[in-house]
């Protein structure tokens, strides 16, 4: 089903016109997802209609670029609330770029379709995926849709809204700077 | 003996010109070997290759690369909270290296030519000019000879990062000292004066911009587009006043000799003549004499983007026919020199 999912998520961008990476084309250096490492911080939020009204989570995640200027892999962390019943959360994430945003003097931000698995401590997993949106490599925001499941049987859609920045954003060494370090 | 200079100013992709300028000077004045070769930004990546021989080379470089082969941009907010420049200049580094095979630099340490290259340091301000030979400093510039390879491409390198656009780069510096360069074009656009004050008996000088551009008929409504704007100002003003300055002073020499033959066809004997023009050791026209300064430049922008950042084969292979074309027309008739209308 996650799977299905994802396929349908993906049909749909390229039907929006998001899609509109050729990998073999992208001779220069991407200019969105770069290699490394990323740690978003996140607050997510939305309404969920099988546990009271709420659930939440602020999460810690480290994500490594795997196919530069295309695609990240990672995992989260998370103290969340499911209606009133406090939880701890962790799963993984993929994060696969649609569209970047660009000026003539290079790309401020972009578009990127997630993809989440998560597990929590009160026993509902949940699958699901979404847009997320990065400026300046800094700041995050999403719009993601999950399906909870337990292993009696799945329950209906959460909405998820969430906000975020990118942790260690440290200025970079003289020496990393020189343009014949690394050449 | 004759030393004639080549100069040539800073304008990114816009050298394309100067290479079609040079061109036409090797073919039209083949005697007129240049001995003084000094290069600001892109003529800093120029007239030392001219200097070696290579303007096939240069050539094959200005009508070829293409912006990723000299910058590599990324995400901007990124960028300016985190780095130096707003682009990584290691593709620009890469060529630099290529280029300057240590054969190449060793013919440019043993070539009689003065070579020299020009920067600005961060830290003090000043003009450092770094080159093949010893010299003392002249008029306020600081002149160093490289040590070795690395130095020397480092130092051209330096002079072709534009600053914001591009990092600077670090010579001769310590912990205790950090001396970071940048392009010379941010103080010194065009080294008229340098060749002057390394005794160059002609100049031949391009400057990549030119003299003066119609009024455009458009309304700037962004605080980004109007820095751009005022870069290109402070930059054409600093242009401006490094032509000025020199054929002023050309001017002058010029006056001086024209007084001079005047009294001598009057009747007047050379003995009174040049008792009459004794100074004061310190005066700057002193047993000096005009300098042909030829400077040729374009006669409307020539493109190649912001800061001439912009670097496309057909464009530049278009600015290299027109300055083989300015030069051409140039020679063909020079137009007077006035300090006034540079």
């Amino acid at each position: 089903m996650f799977c299905h999912t994802l396929l349908r998520l993906l049909v749909a961008s390229q039907c929006l016109g998001l899609h509109s990476i050729r990998i073999s084309a992208q001779a220069t250096t991407p200019t969105e997802f770069p290699k490394g490492w990323r740690f978003p911080l996140e607050l997510s939020q939305g309404p969920t209609p099988n546990t009271g009204t709420y659930a939440g989570w602020l999460s810690v995640g480290a994500m490594r670029t795997v196919l530069p200027g295309h695609l990240r892999a990672g995992v989260l962390l998370a103290p969340g609330l499911f209606g009133s019943q406090a939880t701890g959360i962790g799963g993984a994430r993929l994060a696969w770029r649609v569209r970047t945003f660009t000026t003539t003097m290079g790309s401020w931000g972009n578009l990127q379709l997630a993809a989440e698995h998560l597990w929590s401590t009160q026993g509902t997993a949940l699958v699901g995926g979404g847009l997320g949106f990065e400026a300046g490599e800094i700041i995050l925001a999403g719009l993601k849709a999950y399906l909870p499941y337990t292993t009696t049987g799945t329950g209906p859609v959460w909405l998820q809204f969430s906000i975020g920045l990118h942790l260690c954003r440290g200025k970079a060494s003289p020496e990393s700077e020189d343009p014949f370090s690394n050449p | 003996m004759a030393a004639p200079a080549l100069v040539i100013s800073g304008g990114g992709s816009k050298g394309a010109f100067a290479v079609g300028v040079t061109n036409f000077i090797r073919e039209r004045f083949p005697e007129k070997e240049h001995t003084i070769l000094l290069g600001t930004s892109t003529g800093a990546l120029i007239a030392p290759l001219v200097a070696v021989g290579q303007l096939a080379l240069v050539e094959r470089i200005y009508t070829s690369v293409r912006t990723e082969d000299i910058i590599t941009k990324g995400n901007v907010v990124s960028r300016l909270l985190g780095s130096t420049s707003l682009f990584d200049a290691r593709p620009l580094a890469r060529l630099i290296d290529n280029t300057w095979t240590p054969a190449l630099f060793q013919q440019l340490m043993a070539s009689q030519k003065r070579v020299y290259v020009t920067t600005v340091c961060m830290q003090s301000g000043e003009v450092v000019y770094w080159g093949n030979h010893d010299a003392p400093a002249l008029n306020g510039f600081t002149v160093y000879k490289v040590r070795d390879r690395d130095e020397w491409i480092r130092a051209v390198m330096a002079s072709a990062c534009q600053p914001v656009f591009m990092p600077p780069i670090e010579l001769r510096s310590s912990d205790g000292t950090p001396r970071q360069y940048f392009d010379g074009g941010l103080r010194e656009y065009i080294a008229v004066e340098m060749a002057i004050a390394l005794d160059a008996t002609e100049i031949h000088a391009v400057a990549l911009s030119p003299a003066q551009e119609a009024p455009e008929n458009k309304r700037y409504t962004s605080a980004f587009g109007i820095l751009e704007k005022t870069i290109d100002r402070f930059s054409d003003d600093v242009g401006l006043n490094d032509l000025r300055v020199p054929l002023l002073i050309n001017s002058a020499l010029r006056r001086i000799g024209d007084a001079k033959r005047k009294l001598k066809e009057k009747g007047v004997s050379q003995a009174v003549i040049n008792a009459c023009f004794k100074a004061a050791p310190d005066d700057p026209f002193q047993d000096k004499e005009e300098i042909p300064i030829h400077l040729i430049r374009p006669e409307a922008h020539l493109g190649g983007g912001p800061g001439g950042l912009t670097f496309d084969p057909t464009e530049m292979r278009g600015m290299l026919r027109k300055g083989y074309e300015r030069a051409q027309a140039y020679f063909a008739a020079p137009p007077p020199t006035d300090p006034f209308i540079v």
